[in-house]
Parts: C-alpha cells; sequence; structure tokens
C-alpha cells in the first residue's frame, strides 16, 4: 500500500470500520511511514474535536418561516408555472409568440398589394361582361361623382360573343405596376397573356378645343349616319356614351374633369366591348396617372376617335397596334 | 456528535406515517416532519454555509422544497436521505449564489495591516460565529478550517465527520460514487491537517 491508499482509509483504520486485511496493510505501512503517522495522529486529534463540536437549535420562529414562505410560493406559483425553469419555458413561451404572430400575419397578409388601394373609394369592378357593362357596379364606386348614368348603352347581343375573350386564353395575374414614388396600384385584374399592346400620351383638351372636337364628330355622324366606323359592338349612341354636355354640366373646373377622368375613359371603353384592367393614382393629388384598358383590337379606331374629343393624343408607341384580338392600351395622362 | 438527535430522528417507520398522513391532507403532519427535522437539517445547513442566518433560510427553504414535493416521494430512499439531498442542494445554490460569493470576497480583502490604504470597514452581515463557537475556542477554529475547503470537499467532511453519514450514503445523497468519495474525504483531511496544523 501506498501513502495515499493509507490515508483514504486512514480513518476507517482509526474507527475500526476497515477490514481485517486493510488493518493489517495500514500498520505495516505506519511503522515505516512518518508522514503517514503525522497523518494518523491529526486524525485522532481533529475526530475527538469534532467529537465536541456544538449542536445548534434552529430558530424560534422556525416553522413560521416555513409556512409563510410555503405561502408565498403558493401565491407565485402562477408565474413558476409559466416561466421557471427560465432557461426552458422562456424560449418555448417566445418560439409560440413567434409562431403565432406568423400565423396572424400569414392569416392577415396585411402586406397585400391590394390593401393599398388608393383613397376611399375602390376601384370600378371590371367584369367578363364587356359588352353589357354592369352600371351598377359603377355607381356603386362613387355614387356622388355621377349624375346621370346613361341607360341605352347596353350593347346588342349578337357582336357580344365576339368581343368576349375565350377563356383558355386568360389567365389571373396580378399586376403590379406603378413602382414610381407617389403611385399606388388602385386594382389588380385578369390580363390577357396574348393582347397587343399600345401606350398612348394624353393631356386633356381645354374646353374651347373640346367643343370643336365635339361639334366635329356630332357633324360627321349625321353624314354618314348608317356607317358603323368598324365598331365591332354596336348599338351605342355616342352621344349617350361621351354626352360632352352632360359632362360639361357636371364638371365645373378643371380639377373635377381631372377627377371624372377614369368615368370618361370607362365610358368610352364599355360601349367597345373594352373595360379598364388597371389603373395607377398620384397618391398626393388623387389624379389618375395611366388608365390601361383592354378592349378588342377592331374597336381601337373608334376608341382613339372618341378619346380625341377629350383629350390631345400627342404620343403613340408604337404608332399602331399589331394583329391580335385584343388590345391593351396604356394611357399616361399628363397635366 | 448529534448520533442521539439522528437517531431520534431517524424512525423511518414514523417518517413513512407522517408523510402518508401528510398526502391524505393532514395539515399537522407537515409541522410534525418539520419540528422532529428542523435541528438537524438546519444544523446541516449552517456547518455547509457557515453563517447562521443563511443557514436559517436554507433549512427554511428545503422544508419549503420538501413541501412541494413530498406528494412525488416514492420511498425508495429513506427521508432522511431524501432530505439531506435536498438541504445540500439548497446549500450548494446559496453558496454559488453571486450575493454569497461577494460577500465572501469582501471578507477575505480585510487586511487591517495594509498601511497605506489603513484600515478597512468590512460590512460582514453574517453572524460571528464567535458568538456560537464562545465557550469552544477549537470548535471555532475547526468551523472555520472546513469554512475554507472547497464546496465539494467541504460537503463531504460535514457529512461524514460532523453528522456521521456512511459512505455509502453519503454516496446517495451527493451522488458522487462511493471510490470518489473516499479519496475526495482524504485530500479534505489533508487540507484540515495543513489548516489546523497549529490547533491540533
Amino acid at each position: 500500500m501506498n501513502c495515499d491508499q493509507v490515508k483514504m482509509i486512514l480513518a476507517d483504520y482509526l474507527d475500526g470500520t476497515a477490514t481485517e486485511k486493510e488493518k493489517a496493510s495500514v500498520a505495516a505501512h505506519l511503522k515505516k511511514c512518518d508522514n503517514c503517522r503525522d497523518e494518523l495522529r491529526f486524525l485522532k486529534k481533529y475526530l475527538k474535536a469534532i467529537g465536541k463540536y456544538p449542536t445548534f437549535q434552529a430558530p424560534d420562529d422556525f416553522l413560521k418561516g416555513v409556512h409563510r414562505g410555503i405561502e408565498r410560493r403558493q401565491r407565485s406559483g402562477i408565474v413558476r408555472t409559466l416561466f421557471f425553469p427560465l432557461s426552458v419555458k422562456v424560449p418555448l413561451e417566445a418560439a409560440a409568440l413567434v409562431a403565432l404572430a406568423l400565423t396572424g400575419v400569414l392569416l392577415f397578409r396585411p402586406y397585400r398589394t391590394d390593401l393599398l388601394d388608393y383613397g376611399p373609394e375602390q376601384a370600378p369592378a371590371v367584369t367578363e361582361h364587356a359588352a353589357a357593362p354592369d352600371r351598377k357596379a359603377t355607381r356603386d364606386i362613387a355614387p356622388g361623382r355621377r349624375q346621370a348614368l346613361p341607360e341605352n348603352n347596353v350593347a346588342a347581343a349578337p357582336e357580344k360573343k365576339r368581343a368576349t375573350r375565350p377563356e383558355p386564353a386568360r389567365k389571373d395575374a396580378a399586376v403590379t405596376v406603378g413602382s414610381r414614388p407617389g403611385e399606388q396600384i388602385q386594382k389588380q385584374e385578369t390580363a390577357d397573356i396574348q393582347a397587343a399592346e399600345i401606350t398612348l400620351a394624353l393631356r386633356l383638351k381645354s374646353a374651347h378645343e373640346e367643343k370643336a372636337a365635339t361639334e366635329d364628330l356630332v357633324t360627321r355622324e349625321s353624314e354618314d349616319a348608317a356607317a358603323d366606323s368598324g365598331i365591332i359592338v354596336g348599338g351605342t349612341s355616342l352621344r349617350s356614351s361621351a354626352a360632352p354636355e352632360a359632362q360639361r354640366a357636371k364638371t365645373s373646373g378643371r380639377d373635377e374633369q381631372r377627377a371624372d377622368t377614369i368615368w370618361a375613359i370607362d365610358d368610352l371603353a364599355r360601349p367597345l366591348g373594352g373595360k379598364i384592367i388597371q389603373t395607377v393614382m398620384d397618391k398626393t393629388t388623387g389624379a389618375p396617372r395611366s388608365v390601361v384598358v383592354e378592349l378588342p383590337s377592331g374597336n381601337y379606331p373608334a376608341f382613339i376617335e372618341r378619346l380625341g374629343q377629350r383629350w390631345n393624343i400627342f404620343d403613340r408607341s408604337p404608332a399602331a397596334p399589331r394583329a391580335s384580338a385584343t388590345l391593351r392600351i396604356t394611357m399616361h395622362i399628363q397635366d | 456528535m448529534n448520533s442521539e438527535t439522528k437517531k431520534a430522528a431517524r424512525s423511518n417507520q414514523e417518517d413513512e406515517t407522517l408523510i402518508r398522513d401528510f398526502l391524505a391532507e393532514n395539515i399537522n403532519a407537515f409541522d410534525r416532519l418539520v419540528l422532529k427535522y428542523q435541528d438537524l437539517v438546519f444544523n446541516l445547513c449552517f456547518r455547509i454555509v457557515g453563517d447562521y442566518d443563511d443557514a436559517s433560510d436554507c433549512a427554511q427553504e428545503t422544508f419549503i422544497k420538501v413541501h412541494a414535493n413530498l406528494k412525488n416521494f416514492a420511498f425508495r430512499s429513506s427521508f432522511t436521505t431524501w432530505l439531506y439531498r435536498i438541504a445540500i442542494n439548497t446549500c450548494r445554490t446559496m453558496l454559488s449564489s453571486s450575493g454569497n460569493r461577494m460577500r465572501k470576497k469582501m471578507v477575505r480583502i480585510d487586511r487591517p495591516g495594509d498601511a497605506e490604504s489603513g484600515p478597512v470597514e468590512i460590512n460582514d452581515c453574517s453572524s460571528d460565529p464567535g458568538d456560537l463557537f464562545e465557550k469552544n475556542e477549537q470548535s471555532r477554529v475547526i468551523h472555520r478550517a472546513i469554512d475554507s475547503l472547497p464546496d465539494e470537499l467541504k460537503v463531504l467532511v460535514v457529512l461524514r465527520d460532523l453528522e456521521g453519514n456512511s459512505y455509502e450514503e453519503i454516496s446517495e445523497i451527493t451522488g458522487v460514487n462511493l471510490g470518489t468519495v473516499k479519496s475526495r474525504l482524504a485530500r479534505a483531511r489533508h487540507l484540515l491537517r495543513e489548516s489546523l496544523r497549529e490547533v491540533l
């Protein structure tokens, strides 16, 4: 046995709990090891002194203190249940909170672009009834804006099918133009992926210019009343749809005219089997910046002619649309 | 040694009856358990944490934990072993707490003989062991020597030399295996021999 082994059982050797073999080994080692003999002498004195070590009584109010502690713990039981052990429950609860927040975000999607619609009014609900426009939807959008809606601009049935695009050629697309500062998308609509495109730049005519243009058109109509001008969707009175006198009566200023731009373009497009598929509004002024209309390509000349009554068209790109069943006209409106 | 106290305390039959009464919602059963073991637990805590007030807090906290967990006691070990284990863990938590460490540090930097800085006033909030060991200077010195041991050695010395537990019980209470208990005890006694050389 070496010294370390002896020291480990020296206390047992002293109190007699060591085995006979251990006792013999320790006795043999002690005869030749001064250090272990010193250790044994120390242990004898130490254990004797330890025997006199005093025993104390617990404080008098010990039991009351225990009762107070138990009551305190029971009061804070809910907090402990919720948060302790901190290292386990707090991360779990934080993760659950994040998951809950993510679920809420995914469910309600506050970032959806269609929630960024401009102003108090909603975009016109453009439907597939291209040749039979639903004017009720238009009335619902801004009841106070329009004083009178023409009743006889519902197109005749035979041409309606020609104006209606076939379903397989369509897809639902979320149109996200209008990334310039101050602009917001006013509506999302179904887009035709096969439509030809043309871009126009418009500026509203002055009252004088507009009157002259209207008179010129009326004169030409009376000269050739039977001519249909290649309009596919017939039966629509230009007077009733454009109604420049009515427009003038209800718009007293330039600003109001500008605000009525969308409705005026809608009036032009609907009788021709077209519809507004997208508008971009100026966030600051509320004025329309761009209006995109889809209509049958065959009605493009008539649309341009009617458009020219109120707007100066000073730019076209390309100069003429390519051949296609449907034409998408993007009109940038300038002040 | 307090072997008589331990003998009285280690009546497992009575403990089991009290525990079952407590589980049957006999309000007085727990109080009787506390009264039976309060001195044992208080002395154990005092010997480990070395401070009267801290020992009182630790002992009370031990019984609060016992109250909270007694319904989970499965009678696989004796109640006293279970009680010791809770008390030791409570004392370890107390010893490792930042406040306790800071207080010990404040006491240790007290060097009245430093001429340049002058005497340092230390606000030691612990009760003076001198009062408790008024009539036993040797025990006071031993108390300080044990208190200066590393925590893992101090617990073993208290359980073996002061509380009189067997190696097997110590192993069960502390969760340290038997061989390690013996070797650590030998090391602790060697350290005590160094610090008590002048006294013993």
